[in-house]
């Protein structure tokens, strides 16, 4: 099975006059087997996509096609699709075995069939001895063990998850994340994750589909979006801690840029055709906090710092610059003190260079 | 900490020892708080219980002060009496045809503004008012829709074919109890209506969602979500709808007085002829006090057989 989002708007009416268009001409492909997760901030649109293909929710305009079969209109219950929600939904009058088999028990299978299913997939969840439990004497990774059960045994053709694990404590998360990948690597059909956990759609991934306010950003491998955004937002939402940007100037393009950033020019990786246009006007230069390293004032922009989140492995140093706030990745010891001066050297060769004003990344 | 909690019922236990010998502060105000409900409750409702059962070992005559003791002699002419047996059958017909039409009626004005997107608040509020109006003005409007003459109801029902042209349906011995069914039903089905609603409107969307993804058809949700969620309300409305329809006096006397020949004598009626048209006060409430035996047995075997608590609970 594959899964074709065709330029698919959703709008809404909202009741003072102004309409909102949560999901713009999206056009996406899910190939079979493959794990896309859709990210973005809240009210991106990510959650309403996956309704349209759920059947939950009509689009405006545009087709979604599973294979050749177009499913726009069609309803959930003709779809055969699976879908995990946030708020877990189990039915609290149900048995978790009840639970688990209702989607069989509608379409029909025996009884012992059911049982076989459900005690498969119960086993595979680790919660075979939950099964005569009622939802609500369990806990909240346990229920979403059951929900996620109640989809598996269908055997669905395609796979939904609406943030399933928002609710959840880290290291919970931690624990389901491989659980629902070796799941949804067994079933093998399309899967399509929306969260706005970025470090969940890193690790789950087969390919990443950020969205904002509406419109897809990027697509790409989990790595690709990663070193390659193609503009600022994916920049900053990929990424953990966020990327950094300071406002500069282009001095002039040469082989390499000289860029002026505060009062230091450096030189970076821009060839004079990709910056054309840019020279003697403004520019966004991006760069991850792994790749600031600290010197002091005369080497790179002037910082206070703030202070330090130690992690253990290394520490997340926050510093007042010109620039407003920048974290950095520092060592473990490292130790910063509010007297001392110091200077953020930013690694030249790892600078990616923005528009300023549509945040495109120049290339 | 253990110690500490036997050191501190050990003290309680002493305080409520002088508390009960009326030494103690705090017991005081606590039976000063409750004293009101208790002194209400004895008056309004264990005193009256109380004089009726008393009252249904004597012979008394309304107009003659003089009561005479006949022990059980009472319940031995309650219930040897045909008037009686037939009356409770009666009673029962009207409770449990009311009950039931009750139920479904207010179950299904419950699913149907609980669908509503717009004007939902409105029509709620609308459909409530039955409920408010006064059961007098309801049995007027009913006798003039089956008057006769002008009746609308009355037109309809003879140009069907029901009865005859010049037939007053709520007079006539096979209409009569359905139809003072129909017309308390008009009035009371809301009541089930009240009940259900809130608990309709507190199931999630998402479970209907779910559901849908697994493929259940609207009987489906229905039969799987919607009706286990409201079951214990259903019970508890059951259970009032029946027993307020079982001493339902008002709006039967009203319409018929217990006839035509009978036809609606239900055990409240009869309690009434027997106390005030055949100047019986002892039977009568021999009567009454039977009829509450009778409800308490059906509402024991009820909560045994469904027990309504256990399902609000979950």
């Amino acid at each position: 099975m594959t899964v074709h989002i065709d330029n698919m708007t959703r709008v809404f009416d909202s009741p003072n006059a102004d309409r909102i268009v949560a999901v713009d001409e999206l056009s996406l492909t899910i190939e079979d087997g493959e794990f896309l997760t859709l990210v973005g901030p809240s009210g991106c649109g990510k959650t309403t996509t996956l309704r349209c293909v759920a059947g939950l929710d009509t689009p405006t305009a545009g087709t979604i096609r599973v294979d050749d079969r177009d499913v726009t209109e069609l309803p959930p219950q003709q779809r055969d699709v699976a879908l995990l929600f946030q708020d877990i939904a189990l039915y609290p009058h149900m048995s978790v075995r009840k639970n688990m088999e209702y989607g069989l028990k509608i379409a029909g299978v025996p009884e012992d069939e059911r049982r076989e299913h459900v005690a498969e997939a119960a086993a595979l969840l680790q919660i075979g001895d939950q099964l005569d439990k009622m939802p609500a004497s369990l806990s909240g990774g346990q229920q979403q063990r059951v929900a996620l059960g109640r989809s598996l045994v269908r055997d669905p053709s395609v796979f939904l998850f609406d943030e399933p694990m928002s609710d959840l404590d880290a290291k919970l998360k931690r624990e389901l994340r491989p659980v629902v990948q070796r799941i949804t690597d067994e079933i093998g059909c399309p899967v399509l994750y929306v969260t706005h956990d970025q470090e969940e759609a890193m690790t789950m991934s087969d390919r990443i589909a950020i969205m904002d306010d509406g419109e897809l950003q990027q697509a790409g491998s989990p790595k690709n979006v990663y070193s390659e955004p193609t503009n600022d937002f994916v920049g900053e939402f990929i990424g953990q801690p966020a990327m950094e940007f300071f406002d500069a100037r282009v001095e002039s393009a040469n082989g390499t840029a000289a860029v002026s950033l505060g009062e230091h020019t450096v030189s970076l990786p821009a060839t004079a055709a990709e910056l054309e246009g840019y020279v003697d006007g403004p520019v966004r230069v991006g760069v991850r906090p792994q790749q600031i390293g600290i010197g002091d004032p005369a080497e790179g922009i002037e910082a206070e710092h703030v202070l330090d989140e130690p992690l253990g492995d290394e520490t997340h140093s926050i510093f007042e610059t010109e620039f407003g706030d920048v974290t950095v990745v520092t060592h473990a010891d490292f130790d910063g003190d509010a007297e001392t001066d110091y200077g953020l050297v930013l690694d030249e060769s790892a600078t990616q260079l923005f528009d300023p004003d549509s945040g495109v990344r120049i290339h | 900490m253990a110690s500490e909690t036997v050191e501190s019922t050990a003290t309680t236990d002493r305080r409520s020892v002088r508390g009960r010998l009326g030494l103690d502060g705090e017991a005081l105000r606590g039976w000063a708080t409750v004293a009101p409900v208790i002194l209400l409750y004895l008056f309004v409702a264990v005193t009256p219980v109380a004089f009726a059962i008393y009252a249904s070992l004597f012979e008394v005559p309304l107009l003659n002060p003089n009561w005479t003791f006949t022990g059980l002699s009472n319940y031995v002419e309650v219930l040897t009496m045909n008037s009686f047996w037939s009356s409770l059958w009666l009673g029962a017909l009207f409770m449990i045809g009311s009950t039931v039409v009750q139920l479904l009626v207010g179950l299904w004005i419950a699913l149907v503004l609980n669908q509503l997107d717009r004007g939902q608040r409105f029509l709620t509020a609308v459909a409530f008012t039955a409920y408010l109006v006064p059961t007098v003005i309801v049995v007027l409007v009913a006798l003039f829709m089956f008057d006769v003459e002008v009746g609308v109801l009355h037109i309809a029902g003879s140009t069907l074919g029901l009865w005859g042209e010049r037939t007053f349906a709520l007079g006539d011995q096979t209409w009569a109890m359905p139809l003072v069914v129909l017309v308390g039903s008009w009035k009371f089905s809301i009541f089930v209506t009240i009940f259900t609603l809130a608990q309709l409107r507190a199931i999630p969307d998402r479970f209907y969602e779910a559901a849908k993804i697994c493929g259940a058809s609207r009987w489906e949700m229905f039969r799987d979500i919607t009706l286990p969620r409201i079951t214990g309300v259903l019970l508890i409305a059951v259970l009032l709808r029946a027993v307020f329809m079982f001493n339902k006096f008002d709006i039967i006397w009203m319409l018929t007085e217990g006839g035509p020949a009978g036809a609606t004598t239900t055990l409240p009626i009869l309690a009434y002829r027997t106390a005030f048209l055949h100047n019986d006060y002892g039977v009568a409430n021999a009567m009454a006090v039977v009829m509450f035996v009778f409800l308490a047995i059906g509402a024991y075997c009820y909560f045994r057989a469904f027990d309504p608590t256990a399902e609000v609970n979950t």
